[in-house]
This record gives C-alpha cells, sequence and structure tokens, in this order.
C-alpha cells in the first residue's frame, strides 16, 4: 500500500507543480494576448524550422519593425508567418511586404495591418507534440491513461485497502485534519477520496491540454519557387519606296512610286515647297502607283525657276518610312516676244 | 512519506486550477481563432519549373524561341507555347507577371490562353485555348491575377499571344526588346 500512495503523492507533487505553472502561463497568455503557432512548413528555416512552436505577441503597427516575424492570414485565409522585409505606416495602418527566410521571393501580397501577431520566440520540434496531441491517437491514449488512473483510485486501492486496512501506517497522517475525531472511526477515508479526486483530475490533464492545445493556430506555408521564360522581340524598320520620274508630254511629269519590301500598307506623295500632299492610299496590288503632276497646278506660285521636291512614302499605322525624294524643275510661264506665250512646264531633272 | 492533509487539499487545488487555467486558454482560443491544427505537416518540396514543349525539358528559365518575332510591326502579332511543371511534391498555384525592356517593350501587350494551339499564320498569331482574364494586357504587368492551382506532377500548356498594336508610335521602328514572363508558384491553396 505504501508504493500506491508514494506513486499518488509525486503524482499528486507533479500536478501540482505543472498546475501552478499551467495557470501563471495561461493567465500571463490571456492579460498579453499571446497565441500558439505550429510551423507546418519550412519557409522560415533556418531560423524556424518545420515543426517549431512559436509565441506570438499582439504589437500595433507602428511597432512593426523590418526583420520581425510576424504572423498574419493572407487574402485566402490561410495564416502565414513571415519576415518583414518592407513596412510603409500610413494614418496607422501598416502596408507590409513579407518574405520567408527559405523563400527566394517575397509573398505575392502585401498585407494591410492595424496589429500583428509578432512571433517572440520559438521552440523546436515541440509543435510536433502539440500537433501530435490533437490527433485522435492522443485523444484515445489519454483515454486510456485516464481509465488506468481511475482503476488504481477506485479499484485496486479499494480492495487492496479493505483487506490491509489495520497494518497500514499512512492512514492516520492522510485523514481529514478538521475533524480527527470525526474522521477516526473510518480512517484514512476523506483523505484517500481526496487523493482520488486530484489523480483523476491529474489523469484528465492530457485531454484538457489536448482539448486546450487543438486551438493552436497552425502557421502555414507560402514556401515559394519562380520560373521564367523569355522571348525576344524586335520591331521592323519600314523601307522608303523606290521614287521615279517621267516626262509627261511637254509640260508635265509623272512620278511613279514603288512598293518597298515590309509591312507597309499605305503610301503617299507629297512635296514641302509648296506644302503638298499630291497623293495618297493603299498599296495596290501590283505595288507601284503612278501620279501625274500637272505644271498649271495652283500650287506653283514661283515666279522664276525653282527645284521642287517631291517625296514618297511609305506607311503604316502611325509608322512611316524614310523618304525617297526626286528633285523637279518648274519654270513659270514666260512670254517672249517672238514665240509669244509660254505655259509653265515641269521637267524631270 | 508523511504528507499532510493541508498539503494534499492545497495540491489538489493547484491541480483543479491547472485544469480551469487550460479549459480557459482553450475556450479564449476558440473564439480567437476558428481554424484547427490538421497537424498535415509539409516535408514536400515545391517546385515551378518550365518547358518550351509539353513532355519538357523543363528548367527554372526557358527562352521561349517559338514567341520570339523578327520583324513587329503595328497589329502584328506572335502566338507561343509554354508548359508550366509542378515539378514538387505538392499541389502549387501560380501567377505570371510580365516584364519588357525598352520602349517596344512598354508597347507589347499579351493574351494569356490556357490549353489549345498556337498558330501563325504570315504576322498574325492566334491560340485556340480558354483565354485567361483580359485580352492585350500590358506586357510590364500581372498576366495572370486569379492564381491557377497545379496539381502535384502535374503539366499546364499555356498559349500567349504577343502583340505590337496598330496604334504602335512611330519611334518604335528598329527597336528591340526581351520580354519576361515571371512565374511565382506558391504552397497551398
Amino acid at each position: 500500500m505504501r508504493s500506491v500512495s508514494r506513486l499518488q503523492n509525486n503524482l499528486l507533487t507533479v500536478g501540482a507543480i505543472l498546475g501552478t505553472l499551467c495557470l501563471l502561463v495561461a493567465l500571463a497568455g490571456m492579460l498579453l494576448g499571446a497565441k500558439p503557432l505550429v510551423f507546418r512548413s519550412g519557409s522560415m528555416s533556418p531560423s524556424v524550422a518545420t515543426g517549431a512552436l512559436g509565441i506570438s505577441l499582439p504589437v500595433q503597427a507602428q511597432e512593426i519593425r523590418t526583420g520581425d516575424i510576424i504572423s498574419v492570414e493572407n487574402s485566402a485565409g490561410v495564416r502565414i508567418t513571415h519576415r518583414v522585409v518592407t513596412s510603409e505606416l500610413v494614418n496607422g495602418s501598416a502596408t507590409v511586404t513579407l518574405k520567408g527566410d527559405a523563400n527566394a521571393v517575397s509573398d505575392p501580397e502585401p498585407y494591410v495591418l492595424r496589429t500583428a501577431d509578432r512571433v517572440a520566440f520559438s521552440v523546436p520540434l515541440v509543435g510536433y507534440g502539440v500537433a501530435w496531441l490533437s490527433s485522435p491517437a492522443a485523444m484515445f491514449a489519454g483515454g486510456l491513461f485516464t481509465s488506468f488512473l481511475l482503476y488504481l483510485a477506485f479499484g485496486s486501492a479499494r480492495t487492496k485497502r479493505a483487506e490491509k486496512r489495520p497494518q497500514d501506517p499512512d492512514d492516520g497522517p492522510d485523514a481529514e485534519p478538521v475533524t480527527p475525531e470525526a474522521a477516526r472511526p473510518r480512517p484514512g477515508k476523506a483523505g484517500r477520496h481526496a487523493k482520488r479526486v486530484t489523480a483523476i483530475l491529474v489523469a484528465s490533464l492530457p485531454l484538457v491540454a489536448a482539448g486546450a492545445l487543438q486551438t493552436s493556430t497552425p502557421a502555414q506555408a507560402a514556401f515559394m519557387d519562380t520560373a521564367s521564360a523569355s522571348a525576344g522581340f524586335t520591331a521592323t524598320s519600314l523601307q522608303a519606296p523606290t521614287l521615279s520620274c517621267t516626262n509627261s508630254g511637254n509640260y508635265d511629269v509623272t512620278l511613279t512610286l514603288t512598293r518597298p519590301e515590309g509591312p507597309a500598307t499605305q503610301y503617299e506623295l507629297t512635296s514641302a515647297t509648296p506644302s503638298r500632299t499630291w497623293n495618297s492610299g493603299s498599296w495596290p496590288t501590283g505595288g507601284s502607283v503612278s501620279y501625274t503632276v500637272d505644271a498649271d497646278h495652283a500650287s506653283f506660285t514661283f515666279n522664276q525657276t525653282t527645284n521642287v521636291t517631291f517625296r514618297g512614302l511609305s506607311k503604316i499605322g502611325l509608322w512611316t518610312s524614310p523618304a525617297a525624294s526626286k528633285v523637279v524643275t518648274y519654270t513659270p510661264e514666260t512670254n517672249v516676244l517672238i514665240t509669244g506665250l509660254t505655259p509653265p512646264k515641269l521637267r524631270c531633272t | 512519506m508523511n504528507f499532510g492533509n493541508g498539503s494534499v487539499r492545497l495540491k489538489a487545488l493547484l491541480s483543479l486550477g491547472m485544469v480551469l487555467g487550460l479549459g480557459a486558454v482553450g475556450t479564449l482560443a476558440a473564439w480567437t481563432d476558428e481554424s484547427t491544427a490538421t497537424a498535415s505537416f509539409s516535408a514536400g518540396t515545391l517546385d515551378l519549373k518550365l518547358g518550351a514543349l509539353p513532355e519538357g525539358p523543363f528548367t527554372d528559365s526557358v527562352a521561349l524561341t517559338s514567341l520570339d518575332m523578327a520583324a513587329m510591326y503595328p497589329g502584328a502579332s506572335k502566338a507561343g507555347m509554354v508548359s508550366v511543371s509542378n515539378s514538387g511534391t505538392v499541389p502549387l498555384s501560380y501567377t505570371l507577371t510580365g516584364t519588357g525592356t525598352g520602349t517596344l517593350g512598354a508597347a507589347l501587350k499579351v493574351s494569356v490562353y490556357v490549353g489549345g494551339m498556337a498558330t501563325n499564320v504570315a504576322s498574325t498569331g492566334t491560340c485556340s485555348g480558354t483565354l485567361l482574364g483580359t485580352a492585350d494586357l500590358p506586357l510590364a504587368g500581372t498576366l495572370i491575377s486569379s492564381a491557377r492551382t497545379l496539381p502535384a506532377t502535374s503539366v499546364e500548356s499555356l498559349c500567349l499571344v504577343v502583340k505590337l498594336p496598330s496604334t504602335a508610335e512611330n519611334t518604335l521602328q528598329g527597336t528591340t526588346s526581351t520580354a519576361t514572363f515571371a512565374f511565382t508558384g506558391s504552397m497551398g491553396s
């Protein structure tokens, strides 16, 4: 009987120490807003490895510093615990970019936060234990353990005690202290009862602990990887069309534009002086366009012989090719005494 | 081994406090965050790779020569295929952003299709797949904004059409650009 008693007392002592610790930690946690985080991936390794348990404390946006490890939920509702790369404070909310230490790139989305859970410290591997506690196997083990302690408290103790009561020296001191006289007729019963209750409470600890830790927030994810594809693009340059000149009759010229190689779809025949677009349109199927310039045209207002530069252009969209040019001599109307009035004329050079 | 009754009672009370404390924490945590620890640790690897052909080879950096275009002009376009491979052991989701060098890179427009085939007739490229998002997005920017999921060891074919719009500026004649398509894969949903 003494050995069972010793075991019970030892359990009680351990339970009492753990109980005090739990109570203090739980109280402190509640007061400080601490949150347990289980790291489910290695995106923060080597500083925080997979399976670590982190404890976070809430901080205000303005207290977030570059290099802090903070825990946030992304737009998909997945909790991400990564290191702060940049933090910008605007009107009390911080726009934060996070990056896992093991990741080559930052998280794709910036997070806008008023408060954040900053990881105060982390303990390697404990997260596995916390996660295991909430598994069905751990629940089952806890149940078995409880049953075993219940059996020790009620089953074996009572039967053995009934046989050995007269010889048991421990019963007296363990009895109810307030009324020793009243307790004496049934020695040790109240004391044993107190022990049994305590044993049950100690035995139920794993279950309660598992229940409490089941709500630990999983700090997931965001391992990232990038890959890139590249392609080269070159824009073509439009080529100038060819421009040729032939005299048309005695007074006019015919300018012929021939389409160059390339994608151009439009042509244009212009001159700078006089400033005029003589002809324009889509390149025809044959690829060349002829236009006869009449020397009588009102644009020609020169009163002496002048060189006129015609320009041929090839175009597509807003793109224009370099110009092909041709110089044509314009001779104004002359009135010579013998030959009489001579009309103006254009001649190719 | 003489344990006093006061000691027993104190220990019992302390143990009771422990249960109460843990119970309170549990209840509090449940209110703060309703997600549950599913204890699925990811020892897996995340590995996003690209290939020019659906059968690979897949690498972290691929030159899409089928998308190259040497003589672009306003209205010209080119279509090319790229295969995205999840070469890791966990599902991933990926997004795509593009960048392009030079003024030509700023002018190019991209349409992204999933599946289908690239067809290039003369200087017009077309894709037969399903258009993702909006057509003719600026090359320099987000090209796939709604992340696409890719199960482990699977491959998805994308068809890209790169176009120089018909309103391209005259100054772009003769310029060159290298377009880079950056695929970012992340773990999870």
